[in-house]
Order: structure tokens, then sequence, then C-alpha cells
């Protein structure tokens, strides 16, 4: 993703995600429109979005189960976890290419929280309006139901549960 | 000119006062103050290290060479330390046949079932006929338990409800077939026996429970007589306001409000002496307190919690002082009501219930030994002259005088750490001065005890800085309901908490409690102690008790820099039309100094040969 330093204030062909104004619209339309705009981002609810490589279903549902807990909508999507390593180049831990599927989920999310689980289990739990490189909560598969719980009670404002001792 | 320095060692801080004084004492120029911490008990050889590092700072501050120090004046520091004791004279026992309980985030279902308890496993083959409760073991995946209860409910069992020990109280409830009420966060689900009658309640959104938490509900569902209605009273009254609870009831099941002896107090005074029972509560201990004054006195009865609680102050001031257990005499006692969380016995999830619980708040007066002994040891730490200057109440009284706008008669009211000390003096030299057991320790141990916290320095905090809830991971609603943005997101663990903001950071209280009932905690209990000890004060010195009496009130003192406290004294004493208000010594140190300062105003009206009572205070 490039971003444009000095951008003109019109609407720029950027992808580069800026949390306080619309998702930017592909291609190099003038004219925000709105409804077309919620459309795409449909209900709200929670994205989860996991690495093709991930294998595990019964991860995925632990994270849907911690957020049907809370009552919080969500709606997962699978991706491909390689197109977030030029964010993070140098990043060695398995936690960045989680934060980066965590961040982009959280940007499709009209509640703002997106969770990401990359193909070696790591789930990661990301806002739209932190920093993409300082997710809330990245945890282990074995805090699956915690983190889905967490992502869930960002989202309904409550207290956030402390993640299971490794 | 010579310089001097004075010293006032207080139960917490050490505090120091440069000034140059000219030969005949007319001429007073204040250079600097300076604050530390007290090294060891106040009154003992143990301060001089705090001594020599608080007048090292202060002459550092004025810029002045410590070898220009002529003398060093201490004051008499008034031999009185306070101890603290907190018990609780109620207890809620709930026997292992009964169980309450709980009150999870997030129930699952609504309504109220009642039934036989039975295990998962154990549903297949129950007799359709007898309604059951579905007890859902540690381990038991969501699906499998929904798909049990289905089929069982399928096969004409009736499943009335379930209790879960996982958080799974929502998932199971989304999958079943026919609705039923489900509580979930059970922990010690294990200790609930099988084929027992339980009631299973969860309320609807928004709502809270209205069958268990009527004694009478409760009487109806499992079939109670009046005795039997009378005993689990108590239970109703456990889960009010409570979204869902599940009640268990065995045959011979018993929940009491078991009251602990508390013992009764012994208040010895000159002339009286008065027991009172602690049980009786904080208002008729300070009633018996007033009716025997001046306290010489004070015992608890033996093999009781108020026994123990003053064999505890006795024992501590013992070891501080160095002097024997029973030479050791309460001065002064503050009794204040609160309530500590205690663990429920029997409890389903380790819930706790408030309980009734007093703290006492004891002053001692110590022999005035080691005085000579630490002013010995100062000379020779520092190589000057030390001088043991005046009663402490006086010179803090020479000292407010320097806050502008005062005048004698003038009262001071001292808000400490460890007591609260007032004084008044007239026009002439005469100082009336008492000191009273409870001050700024009470208050934080009050707050502790009933937030639950178990955390001193969380407490004190609490005591010293605002609430404020993290609303946001970038902003915080201050208990004013004000808001402040923040650049740098807050830390995780303070996400939805309410936060104290402290000088060092913002520190997340992890409790449920809401913001406004932390709040009213921390107000009630700088109330309970600062005011009542405020009133208490003044009128034991002001003339023929009457506050009217008073022209000035200056309050000063560490607790006076709380935010909060002077403004509650100056509300509570508005109706006697006196001027009260927080000290400013020297016009510049704030309510802090005032004994350092009235050393050296006591000093240079001394070298002034004509001893005016009031020294020129010039800024």
């Amino acid at each position: 993703m490039a971003t444009h330093p000095g951008t003109p204030p019109a609407p720029p062909p950027s992808t580069a995600p800026s949390p306080s104004t619309a998702p930017a619209v592909p291609g190099d339309r003038r004219v925000h429109d709105r409804r077309a705009d919620r459309a795409r981002r449909g209900r709200p609810t929670i994205v989860v979005r996991y690495d093709l490589d991930q294998s595990d279903p019964r991860l995925v549902r632990e994270i849907h189960a911690g957020m049907e807990e809370e009552g919080v909508p969500f709606r997962t999507e699978p991706a491909h976890g390689d197109h977030s390593h030029g964010d993070h180049r140098g990043n060695n831990d398995h936690g960045g290419e989680a934060a980066a599927l965590a961040y982009a989920a959280a940007q499709a999310s009209a509640l703002d929280v997106g969770v990401g689980v990359d193909a070696h289990g790591t789930v990661c739990v990301h806002h739209a309006k932190l920093p993409p490189a300082a997710p809330v909560l990245t945890g282990p598969a074995s805090a699956a139901r915690v983190l889905g719980h967490n992502a869930a009670r960002i989202v309904v404002g409550l207290p956030l549960r402390p993640l299971p001792a490794p | 000119m010579t310089l001097v320095v004075g010293v006032d060692i207080g139960n917490s801080t050490t505090e120091a006062c440069v000034a140059e004084v000219d030969a005949d004492g007319r001429e007073i120029s204040w250079l600097a103050g300076a604050l530390g911490a007290t090294s060891g008990v106040k009154g003992t050889t143990e301060n001089v290290s705090g001594v020599a590092d608080v007048v090292r700072r202060a002459l550092a501050a004025a810029g002045r060479d410590p070898a220009e120090l002529a003398v060093l004046l201490v004051n008499e520091a008034t031999p009185v330390i306070s101890g603290l004791a907190m018990d609780t004279i109620t207890e809620t026992i709930i026997t292992e046949s009964t169980m309450i309980g709980h009150n999870p985030r997030t129930p699952g279902g609504g309504g109220l079932g009642v039934g036989v308890t039975v295990a998962l496993a154990d549903l297949p083959g129950r007799d359709p006929a007898e309604p059951v409760i579905c007890l859902v073991g540690a381990g038991a995946d969501f699906d499998d338990a929904a798909v049990g209860i289905n089929s069982a409910v399928a096969a004409g069992i009736q499943v009335t409800g379930a209790v879960v020990c996982a958080d799974d109280a929502n998932l199971i409830a989304n999958r079943l077939h026919t609705p039923i009420p489900v509580v979930d966060e059970v922990s010690l689900i294990d200790r609930i026996p099988l084929g027992m009658l339980a009631a299973v309640e969860v309320a609807r959104p928004g709502h809270t429970i209205r069958t268990l938490s009527n004694s009478y509900g409760i009487a109806t569902v499992f079939g109670l007589d009046p005795d039997q209605t009378r005993m689990v009273a108590p239970v109703a009254r456990a889960l009010v306001g409570n979204r869902s609870a599940v009640v268990i009831r065995t045959p011979t099941g018993d929940i009491t409000d078991r009251r602990i002896p508390a013992g009764r107090l012994t208040l010895i005074g000159a002339t009286a002496r008065r027991t009172v029972e602690i049980s009786a509560g904080a208002e008729e201990i300070m009633a018996a307190l007033r009716r025997v004054q001046p306290l010489a006195d004070a015992t608890g009865e033996a093999g009781t919690h108020v026994g123990g609680m003053l064999a505890r102050v006795h024992d501590t001031m013992s070891d501080l002082t160095a002097t024997p257990a029973d030479a050791v005499r309460i001065q002064d006692v503050l009794a204040v009501d609160t309530v500590a969380p205690q663990p429920v016995t029997g409890a389903l999830a380790g819930e706790s219930a408030l309980a009734n619980a007093v703290a006492l708040a004891a002053m001692v007066r110590t022999s005035r030994g080691p005085m000579e002994l630490l002013a010995a040891r100062l000379r020779e730490a520092l190589g000057l002259d030390v001088l043991i200057g005046g009663v402490e109440a006086d010179m803090a009284v020479l000292g407010a005088l320097t806050t502008p706008g005062t005048d004698r008669p003038i009262a001071i009211l001292d808000l400490g750490g460890g007591s609260t000390d007032a004084a008044v003096a007239g026009h002439g030299d005469e100082v009336r001065s008492v000191h009273l057991a409870g001050a700024g320790d009470l208050v934080t141990r009050l707050i502790d005890a009933e937030l639950g916290l178990g955390n001193v320095d969380l407490a004190e905090e609490i005591k010293k800085y605002p609430l404020a809830k993290a609303e946001s991971f970038f902003h915080l609603r201050m208990e004013d309901g004000t808001v402040r943005f923040r650049t740098d997101p807050l830390p995780v663990d303070a996400f939805a908490r309410v936060v104290v903001l402290a000088d060092t950071g913002v520190h997340p209280i992890p409790t449920r409690h809401t913001i406004e009932r932390i709040r009213q905690v921390r107000r009630a209990a700088k109330h309970r102690v600062f005011v009542v000890n405020a009133r208490r004060a003044l009128e034991m010195v002001s003339p023929g008790g009457n506050l009217r009496q008073l022209g000035f009130v200056v309050v000063l003192g560490g607790s006076a820099l709380d935010f909060e406290i002077p403004d509650m004294i100056s509300e509570a004493v508005a109706e006697f039309g006196i001027v009260c208000g927080t000290g400013n010594i020297r016009g510049r140190e704030g309510p802090r100094n005032a004994v350092a300062t009235g050393l050296v105003a006591r000093h240079a009206a001394t070298a002034h040969v004509a001893r005016d009572p009031a020294p020129t205070a010039g800024v």
C-alpha cells in the first residue's frame, strides 16, 4: 500500500487507510456515494479475516463463539495473508501478519473492530482507529475464545477479559 | 543576620523552612521551604536521616551554603500516634445445602425454571412427568449441550432451565428450540447436589429478577412454610438487583445472617466510665465518648472482635514507641460505620455479600522521652546548634498567621495522615489544642475495605485523584461529565474501566463498581472522617464549645491539599458564620510548612527583647 505525501484535498486514488474518512472507493470517483458505500459495508458487524492456509475450523468457531456469547454480530471472510508483507517488513513474529489481517478487517468493519487469523493460528484483535502496528490484543490459538469475547467487548464497551496464561 | 532553619517532623512528612533573622528579631526574610518523607516513627532517633535530607534540600533551594547555618529548630513533636482496626460485625453464612447465585454478565434465555437438578449426561431416560434443571459441567461443548437438551425436550422431558459452568449461556440458549433460562459462569458447579429441587431465573433485557429476589417468590417456588420463609429471607435479599439467579434448596438447607459477638467497648474517662456495644454502631460509640470526655483509656471485652481490635492497637503502639503494652493509653477513638464485602460461604461462584463493619481509629499519647535524644543525634549528624522549640500546636498557630487575611482569634485545623489536630489562639499567649484519632489513613482504609480492593496503594490513589471512565481507546469521561481526548491510545487493561487519573498515569480500577459508586464511597469516607473530626475538634477547642466564637479557621496539613476535603469542611462550618479556608503559609506554601514557619517566627520573637507575641510576618 502506497501513501502519497502531500496529496491534494480531492479524494486521491489511494487505498491508504485513513480512519477518520470514509473508506477509499476503487477507481477515481470524485463524488462520494454514501449509499453505495453503506451497501458495500453491509450491516454493522465485526469482521473476521482468516488466512486461507489456516486449516483448523475449530479456531474460527471459537472466535465466533466468543462474539456470539456477547451478542455482537460478525461476518467472516477468507483472505490471503501474503498481501500484508509490504506493511510489516522485518517483523519476524507471526503476530505481524495476523495484525495486518486484523487491521484490514477492522477497516472493513462498520463497528471498527476486526479479527485476523494468520496461517500459524495466531489471532489478533484490532481497532480501526488504532495505529496499524499497535493491535489491541494478540494471542495464540488457545486464546481464541477469549479474543472473540474481547473483540465483542470493544464494541459494547465492557472491560476486556484477561488472556489465559499460555 | 543569622540563617536559621525550622524543621517540623510529622507522622508522614518532614518539612523545613529556611529564613534569615536579623539580630533583634524584628526582620525575618523567608528564603525557602522543603518537604520530604519522615524516616521512621516521628519523635525517634530514626528521624535524623529524613531531617538531614530535607534541611539540605531547603538550603539548596535557598541557594545557601550549609556552613552558614547558625541554628536548627525542631518542634517538640506532639507524642501522638494513631492506630487503626477494622472488623466485620455481621457475616452471611449459607450452609452447604442451600446455594445461591449469581450474576454473570451474559446469562441466556429468559424466564423462571423450576425442577430437579440433573447432569447433562443423565438427561436421556428421565421421567417426563418431573421437570428438571440441566447442569452442564466443565469442559462440555455448547453444541453438545444444546443438542443434548434439544433431544431430551424432543423426547418429552421437561427441561425448564440450565446451569452452565463455562461462559456459554447465550451460545446454548441460541441453539435451543424451546427457550429456557440459562445461567452461566457457575464455577463451582461440582458442588451443586444432583436430584435436588432448584430454581433458575433470568430477567428480561433491562430488567432485574422478580421471583427469586422476593422471599414469597422463593416460598411459592419451593412450597415453604412461614418458618422456612423466614430462613430464606437473606437469600432473597442477597439476590436483589441481579439479572439472573440460581437457588438450590435441600431439606436441611439454611442460610443465616449471623451476628458475630462484636463485644463491648469500655471508655474510661477522667471522671466517668461507660460501656457501649460495638454493634450499636458508630453513632452510639461517639455519643458515649462525648459523655466521658476527656478520655483516659479504652479497653475492649476480651475474646470479642473489639477486644482484638484494641489489643492490636495497643500492641502496634507499644512496638512503635518501645513502651510496655499496658503503659499505652488510648486518648481518643473515632468509630466509623462501614461495609466490607465478605465471601459468602456456600456460594456458587465466589460471590460476596456486604457485611457491616466498624472501623476504629485510636490515638495514643506516648512519653516524650526520645526528643532530647533526637536533638543530640541531630547535633552530631549536622554539626550545628539544635534547639527544641515550642509546642507543635503553638507553632502551627504562628505559622498559620502568616496566611494573608488572617488575624486572631484564630483556629487551625491540621488534617494529617494519622490524626486531626486543632488549636485555638486568642489575643494572649494561651493556645488550646486537641489531637483526635482518624485522618487520611483511615479514609484510605475505608475506601479499600468498602470497594473490596485489597490494595491500599490503589485506595490511596482513589482518595487523592479524580476518577474517569475510559469510554474508548482515545477518550476519557471525567467524573464531572467532561470529556478529555488523548493522542496516545489508552492501555488495553484500562479499556471501558473506571480509572484514577494519578500524577503517574492512568490507573485502571479492576472491579465492576460503577464510577458513581466509587465516587460516592470516596466522598462518604472523607465526610465520615474529616467533616466529623473537624466539627468535633473545633467544638472541643472553641471557647465554651461555641464555634461562633472563632474568627478565622485555617485548614492545614497534607489532607488540606485534597481536591475536595477543604470544600467539604467549609460547607460543614458555613452555618456558624466563620471565615474558613485552606491556609497559604507565608503567602506561597499552601497548607504546608506551618509548624516549620512558626518555629522560625517564634525564634525571632524570642530573640526580640520585647517578646512581642505576634511576630512580624513578612512574606
